[in-house]
């Protein structure tokens, strides 16, 4: 219940062609033909859909970033970017991003190996292609940071406890001395937000695809187990507060008029922690998650069909919010 | 120890090498192990790297035009050929990011000669198991040969097929053993494969 989601990556490049920062808009169609014609027919996860970044809305982009389905970087490579999605969104390719093509498989909860096995699997299966790679160096990267296997794991982590007792830092701390990075959502230098990180293995080198995963695996477990001992911690020592934060949150956003996304997420944090702990029992998990994707802005202009104004989404957001949360009473 | 070859520097190297069944072992100091390995692409490299110290500022690869220094002001690499071009400094770089230069994980089947003994190993490891369960009420064990010779290189590459050379090695031992003539003859092609492949890089 800590761990939100599991996500892997693999990045790869083709043969015979520069990386994506030094190709031609020719070559870049070429790579989304080629590896088009290798997956269109793939039969995996329910068969793929081509995306191209130049025949959808600027919202509809954003919401693709905000759904994690998509990076920043590839929504603003809005002439050659594309990604191939799945139907039930479990897998999201995306092709050239700043590497040729990136293979992306995001799982609920905690489901390391199964994220893995299905990105290897997509990966065999795009490898006819011919992959730029060497014996040394594993596969070769247009950064130097992800050389080798290509590999990023990821889990995102809520850690509710663990940043309202100041321990975020000494978290992270010990995790870099691991091989371990942890930061916010939307990758370097973003803050957590609605009291979400992602944690990810910071080499790429030198140890196995199933190494990494493990090391991921098991650190995201550790401070999962921090985290809930935290949470049983200050509630022995406090319980009247943590249900006074928990039941005011819950109260602001039955009945705000006008809301922030950042303020909506740490207010659906609160009771998404509240809910765990058994302090709240009239919201689902199901509910939250979707608030959570909803309260986003892109995500919300996507879901009303109207392009608006920070100002006016901000009054939207909230008549969303009190009619879902109402529904739940 | 003193080198063996001039009998005068400090002996730092520890040389093992088998031909045709013949073991040959010295202890060896840097400058004579060069001399005996003949001065290779990195040895050169390596001394011009220290007699013209702006070198790097030269270094540009050919296919997509990046520089080092483009490199080090933040760009990323153009091509794959960079990692070539960059070679010499690669594996500094790779050591800082990850702490190793060396892939350890996954690769295309087409790199993938070791992925290839793999299978024959799986078939070897089968055999082994059928004829050990058949001496062990009889006679113990027999211990291994020892078929391997060790060698430091002043190659990563050279080193990696180096040791591949050793294992498949010890496969085809095994493989004679339990009398699989059919598969002892395909490692065989193998080891050859890869020795031919090491004397080029060798020579270089």
């Amino acid at each position: 219940m800590i761990t939100i989601s599991t996500r892997v990556r693999l990045a790869r490049n083709i043969k015979n062609y520069p990386f994506p920062g030094r190709m031609s808009k020719e070559q870049a169609r070429e790579i989304v033909d080629r590896v088009w014609g290798v997956l269109e027919n793939l039969k995996i996860d329910g068969g793929l859909e081509l995306v191209a970044m130049n025949k959808i809305s600027e919202i509809e982009r954003l919401s693709l970033v905000e759904e994690h389905m998509i990076s920043p970087n590839l929504a603003a490579n809005v002439d050659t970017g594309v990604a191939l999605v799945s139907k039930n969104r479990k897998v999201s390719i995306m092709l050239n991003e700043e590497d040729h093509v990136r293979i992306q498989v995001i799982m609920k909860g905690q489901q390391f190996k199964e994220a893995l096995n299905l990105a290897v699997q997509i990966d065999k299966a795009l490898e006819p292609i011919g992959y730029s790679a060497n014996e040394k160096q594993g596969y070769l990267t247009s950064c130097p940071t992800n050389v080798g296997t290509g590999l990023r794991v990821s889990s995102m982590l809520h850690l509710a406890a663990i940043i309202k007792t100041g321990n975020l830092n000494r978290t992270i701390e010990s995790c870099n001395k691991l091989g371990i990075v942890v930061r916010g959502l939307y990758g370097e230098n973003s803050e957590p937000t609605g009291e979400m990180v992602q944690v990810s293995n910071q080499v790429s080198l030198g140890q196995t695809e199933e190494e990494l995963t493990q090391l991921v695996e098991r650190v995201s477990s550790q401070i999962a187990e921090f985290e809930l001992q935290l949470r049983h911690k200050i509630l022995k020592e406090d319980r009247i507060s943590v249900e006074d934060r928990v039941y005011r949150s819950y109260g602001l956003l039955q009945n705000v008029r006008r809301i922030s996304a950042s303020e909506a997420l740490s207010l659906l944090s609160d009771i998404r922690a509240g809910v765990q702990m058994g302090i709240l029992q009239t919201v689902s998990g199901a509910i939250l998650d979707q608030l959570q994707l909803l309260v986003q802005p892109a995500i919300l202009q996507r879901y009303t069909g109207r392009t608006m104004n920070p100002q006016d989404r901000d009054v939207v957001r909230a008549d969303m919010l009190r009619e879902k949360l109402k529904i739940q009473k | 120890m003193i080198c063996q070859n001039c009998n005068k520097n400090q002996a730092t190297v520890h040389y093992k090498q088998t031909i045709n069944g013949k073991h040959k072992e010295m202890y060896l100091c840097p400058e004579c192990y060069q001399q005996m390995q003949g001065l290779n692409e990195f040895g050169w490299t390596s001394l011009f790297g220290g007699l013209v110290p702006n070198r790097s500022q030269v270094l540009q690869c050919k296919k997509c035009g990046t520089t080092y220094d483009h490199f080090v002001n933040g760009e990323k690499f153009g091509c794959a050929n960079c990692y070539e071009v960059f070679d010499e400094k690669m594996d500094q770089i790779l050591k800082r990011l990850h702490g190793s230069s060396l892939h350890q994980g996954r690769l295309p089947k087409e790199f993938q000669t070791i992925g290839k003994a793999s299978s024959f190993h799986d078939k070897l490891n089968e055999h082994v198991k059928k004829v050990s369960k058949r001496k062990k009420d009889n006679e113990e064990f027999e211990p291994k040969e020892d078929v391997s010779n060790k060698k430091s290189f002043a190659d990563p590459k050279l080193e990696k097929i180096h040791n591949k050379i050793n294992v498949l090695k010890q496969e085809m031992a095994d493989a004679v053993k339990v009398e699989d003539y059919v598969l002892a003859a395909k490692l065989r092609d193998e080891i050859k494969k890869l020795e031919r492949k090491m004397e080029g890089g060798e020579n270089k």
